[in-house]
C-alpha cells in the first residue's frame, strides 16, 4: 500500500496540540504542506523537466499547475509553502509579521484544512 | 463615515491598462497617499513610470473614462470587472450606515526587487487584480491595512514568484473566507481574459492574504 499523504497531516495537528514549541510548530508547518503538496501532485501530476525549468524549482511548477486549474486553491497553496519555506529555511523570521510560531502554525493548519478537499477533487 | 473618492487619479498611461477600473473609490493602485512617509518602496505608479493628474472627481463620480481607446481585450477585461463594479455597487446601497466602512485606498507599495518583474503585461493585470481585491474586501466587510508587490524567493531552488501581498486586519478565518472570495472572483476574471494575459496571471502572479497575528488564539 502507498503511503497516504494524510498522514502527514494527522502529524502536523498531533504536534500543533502537543507540548509547544518552535521545533514543533515548524514541523508541523512543513507536514502540513508536505501533505497537500502530495495530494496536488496525485491530482495534476508531477511538474515536468520543461516546467520546472520554466519555474526554477519543482515547488513552484507545482503551484503553477494547480492555479492552472483553480487559482483559489493554488493560490493557498502558495501561500502554505510560503510558511514552510519560513518553517524550514529561515531561522529567524524574514519579515516580522513571521515572529509568532504559534500563529505560523495555526495558519498553516487553517489554510490546509480549508484546502484538503478542494485539492482532493481538483 | 463614508470615506470620500480620492482627488487624485492617474490617468496618463492608462489607456493600455486594462486595470483602470471604475470602482467605490480608488479603484487604481496608482493613487499615491500624500500623508504617507516616504520609503524606499514605491507606489505602484511610480513604479511603471505614470504621473498622476489631479482630477476633479466628488463623491460618487466614480465612473470618468479611461480616456483613451479601449481595444479588444481590455473590453474584455473590463467586462470581468464590471461585475465587481456592480458588487460594490450593491454593497454601497445595502450597508447599514452606522457601519464603518472597510475601504482601502491607500497606494500599492512596490518593493525594489518587484520592479523586474513588472512587465508591460504584468501590469496590464496588476490594476484590475487590486480593483477586485478591494471591491470584494468592501463587499465582505474585509479591512485592508496595505497592498504591497513583493517577491517570493524559495531558497531552495531559487526560484522567484511575484506577489500580490493585501494584509488585512481581519481575524484568521473571516481573512482565510476573504482569500476564498477573492480567489473565485480572480478565477472568473481569469476566465475572461485572453490566454496571453491568463496565462501570465496564472504563472507569474500569486495573490496571497494575510490576517491579524495576534496571540489570544481568537481565529
Amino acid at each position: 500500500m502507498p503511503f497516504d499523504p494524510l498522514g502527514f497531516l494527522t502529524v502536523a495537528e498531533g504536534l500543533a496540540a502537543g507540548t509547544p514549541s518552535e521545533g514543533a510548530y515548524r514541523t508541523s508547518v512543513g507536514r502540513a504542506y508536505y501533505c497537500l503538496c502530495l495530494v496536488a501532485r496525485n491530482r495534476v501530476g508531477s511538474p515536468t523537466k520543461k516546467e520546472i525549468k520554466k519555474h526554477k524549482g519543482s515547488h513552484l511548477a507545482m503551484v503553477a499547475k494547480v492555479r492552472a486549474r483553480d487559482i483559489r486553491v493554488g493560490s493557498q497553496l502558495d501561500g502554505l509553502r510560503k510558511l514552510r519555506v519560513e518553517a524550514d529555511y529561515h531561522l529567524s523570521p524574514s519579515e516580522a509579521r513571521y515572529a509568532n510560531w504559534g500563529a505560523n502554525c495555526r495558519d498553516a493548519r487553517l489554510i490546509a484544512q480549508n484546502i484538503l478537499e478542494p485539492l482532493r477533487k481538483i | 463615515m463614508v470615506s470620500a473618492v480620492p482627488a487624485a487619479v492617474p490617468r496618463q498611461g492608462m489607456e493600455n491598462m486594462p486595470g483602470g477600473v471604475p470602482s467605490e473609490a480608488t479603484p487604481y493602485p496608482d493613487i499615491k497617499d500624500v500623508r504617507r512617509e516616504r520609503t524606499t518602496e514605491t507606489s505602484y505608479g511610480e513604479a511603471v513610470g505614470m504621473k498622476p493628474v489631479r482630477h476633479l472627481a466628488g463623491p460618487g463620480n466614480g465612473s470618468q473614462s479611461l480616456g483613451g481607446p479601449v481595444d479588444q481585450a481590455s473590453r474584455v477585461i473590463l467586462l470581468g470587472v464590471g461585475e465587481q463594479l456592480a458588487d460594490a455597487l450593491s454593497a454601497r446601497t445595502t450597508r447599514a450606515p452606522e457601519q464603518p466602512r472597510p475601504l482601502f485606498s491607500g497606494p500599492l507599495k512596490v518593493r525594489p526587487q518587484a520592479r523586474a518583474f513588472l512587465t508591460s503585461r504584468v501590469k496590464q493585470l496588476v490594476g484590475p487584480l487590486v480593483a477586485i481585491a478591494r471591491t470584494k474586501a468592501l463587499r465582505g466587510a474585509i479591512e485592508i491595512t496595505s497592498m504591497e508587490l513583493g517577491v517570493f524567493v524559495d531558497p531552495e531552488d531559487d526560484s522567484r514568484e511575484l506577489v500580490l501581498e493585501i494584509h488585512t486586519a481581519a481575524l484568521p478565518r473571516q481573512g482565510l473566507a476573504y482569500w476564498d472570495t477573492l480567489g473565485s472572483a480572480v478565477n472568473e476574471w481569469r476566465g475572461k481574459l485572453p490566454s496571453p494575459l491568463a496565462e501570465i496571471l496564472t504563472e507569474r502572479l500569486a495573490v496571497h492574504v494575510t490576517w491579524a497575528r495576534t496571540d489570544s488564539g481568537a481565529v
